[in-house]
């Protein structure tokens, strides 16, 4: 009986190379997480600044597994990171969340759609992109006063300037992971 | 030590090419900055100028609005969503004191002092901003 059972299983497993995507998308995620926490913890950065480090790892996973698994990693970080923070279903998260689905649907658009870019280019859209939905969310659910949008500006040119070291340094890890695995997985277009 | 120059002259020149960006990303970065430049000059515009004014909002209300400059010291305990934030005005500068928020950023954010600087509290739904008496702020007070 035991013996009839056995196959069945064997056939079911996933082949290896997707259980080896899978596996890179759960160590990007775990990375990811921990980033995000590790971001929230920073103190003395200022108010509504962050460095935006986990984003790294979403550029990452957009040329290493692909959009969809990029937009997915992305949003499954604001969960797991904000259930591991405290902030699951706060105000914060709805801030995270709605971000990081602005910065994550530029990203891909841009990547798909703008001729010439690189990481960098669609690191800077998304920081950006990232920014502008926060402010958005907190004008329209929280605040609900137009005086909020004087703040914009400088919280832009930070952001700017984050999103194209972050791009650079994604650049930089995609490229010395090329380097390492000769026949990688992209999954550019 | 010429190998040791030209080592470090590689990684500078490495460095560069990362962080330079192609022709794309430049021209980006470029409307990006000037998107910023001009909005940054329409809200220098809409701030307004004259006497700077503390308004304090809890969502679309105002709560209270002082003078940035008053003889006295304001003490204003500004109810919200989640307790008090205390909005203290004092010497030229505002400032939250307490909140009953859990990040306190609008703690952390500090002295604010020129027109069109914000303190916000998003949990408490607190808006602290100074403005010009010259031009109000396009709000909807209740």
């Amino acid at each position: 009986m035991s013996a009839a059972a056995s196959p069945t299983i064997s056939l079911a497993r996933p082949p290896l190379p997707e259980l080896r995507r899978k596996a890179q998308w759960m160590a990007l995620l775990m990375l990811a997480v921990a980033i995000h926490v590790l971001e929230s913890s920073l103190p003395g950065l200022g108010p509504w600044f962050k460095p935006g480090l986990a984003n790294i790892v979403t550029l990452v996973a957009l040329v290493m597994l692909g959009p969809k698994e990029a937009l997915m990693l992305a949003v499954a970080r604001v969960f797991v990171g904000s259930l591991f923070i405290g902030t699951l279903f706060t105000p914060t998260f709805v801030m995270s969340l709605s971000g990081a689905l602005a910065a994550g649907l530029v990203m891909l658009a841009a990547w798909r759609f703008i001729p010439g870019i690189s990481l960098i280019g669609i690191s800077l859209l998304g920081s950006v992109a990232h920014m502008l939905m926060q402010f958005l969310i907190v004008e329209t659910l929280f605040i609900q006063q137009q005086a909020l949008y004087y703040l914009l500006p400088p919280f832009l040119l930070v952001a700017a300037a984050t999103g194209w070291l972050n791009g650079a340094a994604a650049h930089y890890i995609t490229d010395r992971l090329r380097a390492k695995s000769p026949a990688p997985e992209a999954a550019h277009g | 030590m010429n190998a040791s120059a030209t080592k470090a002259n590689g990684k500078t020149t490495r460095l560069r090419r990362y962080l330079a960006g192609t022709w794309a990303d430049r021209l980006l970065l470029f409307l990006v900055l000037g998107g910023i430049a001009l909005g940054w000059s329409h809200i220098q515009q809409l701030v307004g100028s004259g006497k700077p004014m503390v308004d304090i909002y809890h969502g679309r209300t105002l709560l209270a609005e002082y003078p940035l400059h008053g003889k006295k010291t304001v003490h204003f305990a500004a109810e919200g969503e989640i307790g008090i934030s205390d909005v203290i005005i004092s010497n030229g500068e505002v400032f939250i004191s307490e909140s009953p928020c859990r990040s306190k950023r609008c703690v952390r954010a500090g002295h604010q002092h020129r027109i069109g600087d914000s303190i916000v509290c998003v949990p408490n739904r607190i808006l602290v901003a100074i403005r010009g008496d010259a031009q109000d702020f396009d709000a909807v007070v209740e």
